[in-house]
């Protein structure tokens, strides 16, 4: 199932490419916890351990995992500067910015 | 006449994402294949443009007169992909010199595997352009760089481009990994070319050079013979190690110019001058040290000892020549 996309752009030299993240559990009613990470695209940490748990968290949503169970709707990002995280670069790669210096940001910027 | 987009090299990316290598193809009838490669260099775009250009003349073509493409055209407008979209002139991660890489291996890093992937898709080519944009720190006059050892084919087709200078390199500066050398020692003719500055479009060199790439393309049979084209506007000054004289800055500070860039210069006259944002005093002047035409002149501001300021391609007077 494609996951869903936090942004969908297009560039003129490469695949249109959006920003994919998890949302797991329930789908009714606003989530009760988000995690983000890869707003920096050289800090891979959060990117790997939140890849990982996004997968436990689907499993425990399908029931394989046994003693666990998932009251919540989660949101889960692993990777926002997904760009940044391919090419090995800190900032949003076209303009080279820091997009952890944009917040709130803006929907036409 | 049928025109495809495709892709030559697919390559997975650590997180979701795929590299491809686009072209597109317009074939026309059994005549010779030609390419024009361009963005080998990440903050080179001129060559991106001229692409454009190439893609809208040849799909006007296709709607108007499609019987006059004989041949076949590939544009291949961005070899470095990544480099262009993180603003930089070398392949992201690698950081390595795409225009190092060539040959390249199948089974290489990802550098290796697009060098390979374009030499395959290039084997044949009666012609491929490469087209480069100098850097961010120098202005050129639209130009071929030619080796030596290559000389022979390739000056006579040089001449034809409508370019302002043709320069030969001697054979003890070839640069084995570059995709022309590359090309050019399996026998497919290739052309450097290099105009205007990095990180910026010149239409005027596009339009200048268009002429001359339609020209080529007709002489070589990919392009009908009896299309009217325009004539050629500009006829190359041939240079070489032995009339090429480089202007290197004496202090560093900021490089302001006097001259506009390809003009004639005389000897003595003073090109630009390097001043401190620290006080009023000149710290240096760039003055040529010949008669000639200024072929290659500073564009970044910010100089160091050293940095290069100018070109100088030295044009004797008749008399002195005698």
């Amino acid at each position: 199932m494609k996951p869903p996309a936090l942004l969908q752009m297009t560039a003129p030299l490469r695949e249109d490419f959006e920003i994919a993240y998890h949302d797991i559990g329930s789908a009714n009613g606003t989530p009760t916890l988000a995690l983000v990470a890869g707003i920096h695209g050289d800090e891979l940490n959060g990117v790997f351990v939140l890849s990982r748990l996004a997968n436990f968290l689907r499993g425990v949503a399908a029931g394989e995992q046994s003693g666990h169970q998932l009251c919540a709707r989660v949101i889960v990002v692993p990777a926002v500067n997904i760009l940044g995280v391919n090419t090995r670069s800190r900032r949003w790669p076209f303009d080279s910015t820091d997009i952890n210096r944009m917040f709130p940001g803006y929907n036409a910027g | 006449m049928q025109i495809d987009h495709d892709s030559i090299l697919t390559l997975q990316l650590p997180y979701r994402e795929q590299l491809q290598l686009h072209r597109t193809v317009f074939h026309g009838g059994d005549g010779p294949k030609v390419a024009v490669v361009a963005g080998i260099h990440g903050d080179e775009l001129e060559g991106l443009y001229v692409c454009h250009r190439l893609a809208a003349w040849l799909e006007e073509l296709a709607r108007a007169r499609p019987h006059i493409l004989r041949g076949r055209v590939e544009l291949y407008p961005a070899l470095n992909p990544l480099g262009i979209d993180t603003l930089q002139r070398f392949v992201p991660v690698f950081d390595t010199d795409l225009n190092r890489n060539f040959p390249g291996h199948r089974e290489g890093l990802l550098p290796q595997r697009i060098t390979e992937a374009v030499m395959r898709a290039l084997a044949g080519a009666a012609l491929v352009l490469d087209i480069h944009a100098s850097n961010v720190f120098l202005r050129e006059i639209p130009q071929v760089r030619i080796n030596q050892a290559s000389a022979a084919t390739l000056v006579p087709l040089a001449r034809q481009m409508n370019i302002d200078v043709i320069w030969l390199h001697g054979a003890l500066t070839v640069l084995e990994a570059t995709i022309a050398h590359s090309l050019n020692s399996r026998g497919v003719p290739c052309l450097v070319v290099e105009m205007g500055v990095g990180m910026r479009i010149t239409p005027a060199f596009t339009d200048q050079l268009m002429t001359g790439i339609l020209r080529v393309w007709r002489s070589l049979g990919v392009l009908a013979p009896d299309l009217d084209l325009a004539e050629l506007t500009h006829q190359p000054l041939l240079a070489d190690d032995n009339n090429v004289h480089y202007l290197n800055a004496e202090t560093s500070g900021l490089f302001i110019p006097e001259v506009e860039h390809w003009t004639s210069v005389h000897r003595g006259q003073r090109l630009g001058r390097i001043v401190s944002p620290h006080e009023g005093a000149v710290q240096s002047e760039v003055r040529s040290p010949v008669d000639g035409v200024l072929f290659t002149l500073r564009e970044y501001p910010v100089v160091y000892e050293g940095s290069l300021m100018a070109r100088i391609m030295e044009v004797r007077s008749e008399e002195s020549a005698r």
